[in-house]
């Protein structure tokens, strides 16, 4: 222990040193730094956000679709501001004086000497008129900004609408800061994070009046800013005009694609808004007069609707009847106008003489598949249970009852019953017959436009679940999408898809008939007890190598041969032809009429 | 026992107060400059209070009973601190608080005093040497590995105090010495001048080959450390561009602050340049700071409060400061350096070792020397840990420095 005597000499050399650098260093940017002095007197250092341009969106055939457009931030320094007219102020940033003062007050918080923006994104047409009053106002600056620039009228459901952030979206990601704008909806809310890029850094001199007196040391410390990422999608922005046009003046929604690839070529969901509007003076107001419409305009019904898919399921409850052995190619039953067992009826459209699966699919036969559905949940004694979550399961590979994984924001599972569902709601005493309006796509089962377009798909391209997407690349990447083969056999879906095809030669869509095209649909209505039916439509074309699939909901349109069959038929006629026939002119005008919702 | 009391270190408790109640003032006018009162300098004077009552009561406990108690409050610490990784709360991305009865506080604060203890406990029971300073310091290596799961850099660096104090025992120096080269091989490298480096690496190499020409024995040494610096180096390079990812490598960057952070580390730094800049030598006058009271550099009152200190009261400010830190540190040893318990020595290393690392590394980043890596002013910067743990520390120090003839172990 003796070694121990004094104290580290080490240590104390260290300390000494330590301490003398400090001083020293201390005393050169006190004293002898005179440039630093100077500069600290007369200059403040600002650090300036440079906000990089947002990712441009590009349509199917490269031609641009979403742009940016140069606009500006009106930037505000409490400190420095002396308003003598605060009522003309406000007028002239499209603000009331309430909100004026409230967010003056939110500059005020976040500093009083750094300038924050009061109002963002000001369109450059109006920003002229802005900044001939404000530049005279001491306190006042304006910032580089960007808004969108959209390059077709129709794109509100597909690419979404921006708004300006949020407190809690500042607290969530401290990317944004007032003032930033931030993807709500569709495309521009999925791809948030590739679009908006990273946000460079400008350090700047300011005088004592807030002037930029140019870069501080030379822009060393600066950092660039990383521009977005360009979403190039599937769209066909010439047919997503052609159906949006379709719809006007209609509640519903038209969903097209590509079946081999699941790739969106029109999503329309109607009644529309539009774009240009989020970024206009006084956007705040438009956007509450949408909330309040009672058509719902935000409401995206490609994606969010769920309704009763009706008879256009019939042709997948015949592959269910084949796949469980309770039907073969040659089946077929006496149809005396209804279903009837027990105390039970369903009705029939009328009365078909032993109709094949073929001629159940043309006709959409409902005796048919009631006695199809029932067998097969009374194949075994007391097995319904079992065959119920058996055609579950064959439903959800189609895409029914859960997400299909579109790249929007939105969109809802919809619902297809299993056997928790019926004890839920009867306790464990329900029969086969209880659930019987299933066979004709009634009842519980709910499904929205996406999924019954993602279902047509895998019908026409020999029986793929393909996950439907708008994004094919993101700058030069691909991402991947599920795509996966359905257990059905070839010659199942051939007989199937026959079906459809007599549906438009001579079966219940014999109005959707296109000249030179041969090609596969089926009609469908779904039950609405609050009022008229809804219309409902699924088809693909051409019959080999089909190219486009396409679901079509129009609400309270009645029978699906009424509305839906025929805006499909021109959907489809205009992406394989670009032209409508001359003789389908007069079904056109008829089908461009709006519904009068007022009754 | 009584009768070989020697009296108390009282040069140290006054510094010990004025750098308190110099930090409360400091608060107070950073508060009167820029005209909000949020109650912090209240706060910063309850905590100077509240330590002032504990120490007191550190002050009447047996000396030997402290040390006596030294492991169990080592393990209480560290235990506190994995409390604090599995579920403390995440303050600016630290996963290091721990909230006890409404108060939050950061346990490795309270690690610091327990690792100080144990260390000079464990050290002073063994005969000294190289091999007992290294197996000493790995008391301090555990709780800074702690510290690091809690993403907490700073706090993990500040137990380099430890080997620093154990020179004193023997640590080798030169180990030290590699230490802070390997820091400073890592920043450069880093920072991308690895070319540089190298070229250093050279002409060093050159050097000492012309120096050492006429000893032919040396040369192999010579050529072989060169080697294996060169050979770390590049594979501190390899591991850094190869096998981190790149998001890893910005965060490593911005964690020696050699790339600019997009949220404005080089911000604060340039601020806190103009801020003790503009103070000058004779500072802007109590509660007038022109940065201070606009609010200019951020974390003005906990991480960066020298920065009003130099801004308000200046250069002479400034250095009257640094002189008191510096008084702090060379009385301790000083005092204790003829007591008859090496523990107690050991002990007031350490105490020195925590301060004179904290200065380091805080001044050293508001002074724009080191990267940005908050740590607080210790008995100075806002805050309720580093105010109780310094505290702490001092007493049992105080404490500590009556035992002159007693022997403590």
């Amino acid at each position: 222990m003796n070694k121990l005597e004094g104290y580290s000499k080490f240590f104390v050399g260290f300390s000494i040193i330590v301490l003398l650098v400090l001083w020293v260093r201390l005393a050169y940017i006190q004293l002898y730094a005179s440039a630093l002095k100077e500069r600290a007197e007369q200059y403040i250092v600002e650090k300036k956000v440079v906000k990089p341009p947002r990712g441009l969106i590009y349509d199917r055939y490269g031609n641009i679709l979403v742009a940016n457009e140069p606009a500006y931030d009106i930037m505000v320094v409490p400190a420095r501001l002396k308003i003598e007219d605060t009522g003309f102020v406000a007028s002239l940033l499209g603000l009331t004086i309430e909100e004026f003062k409230q967010r003056l007050e939110r500059a005020r918080q976040y500093s009083r000497i750094i300038a924050s923006p009061i109002v963002s994104a000001v369109h450059p047409d109006h920003f002229q008129r802005v900044q001939t009053y404000l530049s005279l106002i001491p306190g006042f600056s304006f910032r580089k900004g960007f808004i969108r620039k959209y390059y077709n009228k129709h794109l509100a459901h597909v690419v979404g609408y921006m708004t300006e952030v949020s407190r809690e979206d500042i607290e969530q990601d401290s990317f944004y800061m007032p003032g930033d704008f931030i993807g709500r909806t569709g495309l521009e809310h999925f791809y948030e994070k590739e679009l908006r890029g990273q946000k460079g850094m400008r350090y700047v001199l300011v005088d004592a009046f807030g002037r930029e007196r140019g870069s501080y040391a030379d822009g060393k410390y600066d950092v660039q800013p990383v521009p977005g990422k360009s979403l190039h999608i599937s769209l066909d922005p010439d047919l997503q005009s052609f159906a949006s046009m379709l719809m006007a003046g209609k509640r519903g929604a038209i969903v097209a694609i590509e079946p081999a690839t699941g790739e969106i070529l029109a999503f329309v969901s109607s009644p529309e808004f539009y774009l240009d509007s989020f970024w206009h003076k006084n956007r705040s107001s438009y956007y509450l007069n949408l909330l309040k419409r009672p058509d719902k305009p935000l409401f995206n019904r490609g994606v969010s609707a769920a309704y009763p898919p009706g008879s256009t399921i019939k042709p997948l409850q015949t592959l269910f009847g084949f796949k469980m052995k309770t039907i073969s190619y040659y089946s077929s039953w006496y149809c005396p106008g209804a279903w009837i067992r027990g105390s039970l009826t369903v009705k029939c459209h009328g009365s078909h003489f032993l109709p094949s699966p073929q001629e159940a699919i043309q006709y959409s036969c409902n005796s048919f598949y009631c006695e199809l559905f029932y067998k097969a949940l009374s194949r075994y004694p007391k097995g319904h249970r079992l065959a119920l979550m058996q055609w579950n399961n064959f439903l959800k590979e189609f895409g029914f009852g859960r997400l299909t994984g579109i790249d929007i924001r939105g969109e809802k599972p919809g619902l297809v019953p299993d056997t928790s569902t019926y004890d839920k709601m009867y306790g464990k005493w329900w029969k086969p017959t209880t659930i019987i309006s299933l066979a004709i796509g009634q009842g519980e089962w709910l499904a929205t436009p996406v999924q019954l377009a993602v279902y047509v798909s895998a019908i026409a391209n020999g029986g793929w679940f393909v996950q439907p997407h708008f994004v094919r690349q993101i700058d030069n990447e691909k991402p991947q999408w599920e795509k996966y083969k359905i257990d059905i056999p070839k010659a199942d879906l051939e007989h199937v898809i026959t079906g459809m095809k007599k549906v438009i030669e001579s079966g219940t869509a014999r109005i959707a008939k296109i000249p030179d095209v041969e090609w596969a649909g089926k009609t469908g209505t779904a039950q609405n007890p609050h009022g008229e039916d809804h219309s409902l439509f699924v088809g693909f074309a051409p019959l080999d190598s089909p190219r486009i699939a396409v679901a079509v909901m129009v609400e309270n349109g009645g029978f699906g041969s009424q509305w839906a069959a025929p805006i499909a038929s021109f959907v489809v006629e205009y992406y394989l032809k670009r032209t409508i026939d001359s003789s389908r002119l007069w079904l056109l005008n008829r089908v461009k009429q709006p519904i009068n919702y007022e009754q | 026992m009584v009768v070989n009391r020697q009296r108390m270190d009282w040069i140290v408790f006054a510094i010990y107060l004025i750098l308190a109640i110099w930090s409360i003032l400091t608060l107070y006018f950073i508060e009167v400059s820029s005209g909000e009162f949020t109650g912090v300098w209240q706060r910063q004077a309850i905590w100077l209070a509240i330590s002032l009552v504990i120490g007191f009561i550190v002050l009447m406990i047996d000396s030997q009973l402290i040390l006596s108690f030294a492991p169990l409050f080592y393990a209480v610490a560290l235990l506190l601190m994995i409390a604090a990784i599995i579920q403390g709360q995440v303050v600016r991305n630290i996963h290091a608080w721990v909230v006890i009865g409404g108060f939050r506080f950061q346990p490795v604060e309270l690690a610091k005093v327990a690792t100080a203890l144990m260390v000079a406990r464990w050290t002073a029971r063994r005969k000294p040497s190289a091999i007992t300073a290294i197996k000493g310091s790995i008391w301090a290596v555990i709780p800074a590995v702690l510290a690091l799961a809690q993403k907490d850099w700073g706090s993990a660096m500040t137990f380099a105090a430890i080997p620093l104090a154990l020179t004193y025992v023997g640590f080798p120096v030169f180990l030290i010495i590699a230490g802070i080269g390997l820091y400073i091989v890592l920043l450069v490298v880093i920072a991308g001048y690895i070319k540089l480096l190298l070229i250093l690496y050279g002409i060093a190499l050159v050097v000492l080959l012309i120096v050492f020409r006429k000893q032919r024995e040396y040369i192999k040494y010579i050529i072989g450390v060169v080697l294996v610096v060169t050979g770390m180096t590049l594979s501190m390079e390899w591991a850094f561009t190869r096998v981190l990812k790149p998001y890893q490598q910005q965060r490593l960057k911005v964690l020696v602050g050699q790339e600019r952070d997009p949220r404005g580390a080089a911000y604060n730094v340039i601020q806190a340049e103009n801020a003790i800049a503009y103070g000058g030598f004779t500072g802007t006058g109590l509660g007038k700071g022109f940065f201070t009271s606009f609010k200019f550099v951020p974390e003005q009152k906990t991480d960066f409060i020298f920065c009003a200190v130099a801004e308000e009261t200046g250069f002479i400010g400034g250095t009257v400061l640094l002189f008191l830190y510096g008084l702090l540190i060379t009385r301790m040893l000083l005092y204790v350096s003829r007591h008859r318990s090496p523990v107690i020595k050991i002990y007031a290393h350490s105490v020195a070792g925590f301060f004179i690392i904290h200065l380091l590394i805080n001044l050293g980043m508001v002074l724009g020397l080191l990267p940005v890596i908050g740590i607080p002013l210790p008995l100075f910067s806002y805050g309720g840990s580093q105010m109780l743990s310094f505290s702490l520390m001092v007493f049992i120090y105080l404490n500590f420095s009556r035992e002159r003839y007693t022997l403590l172990h």
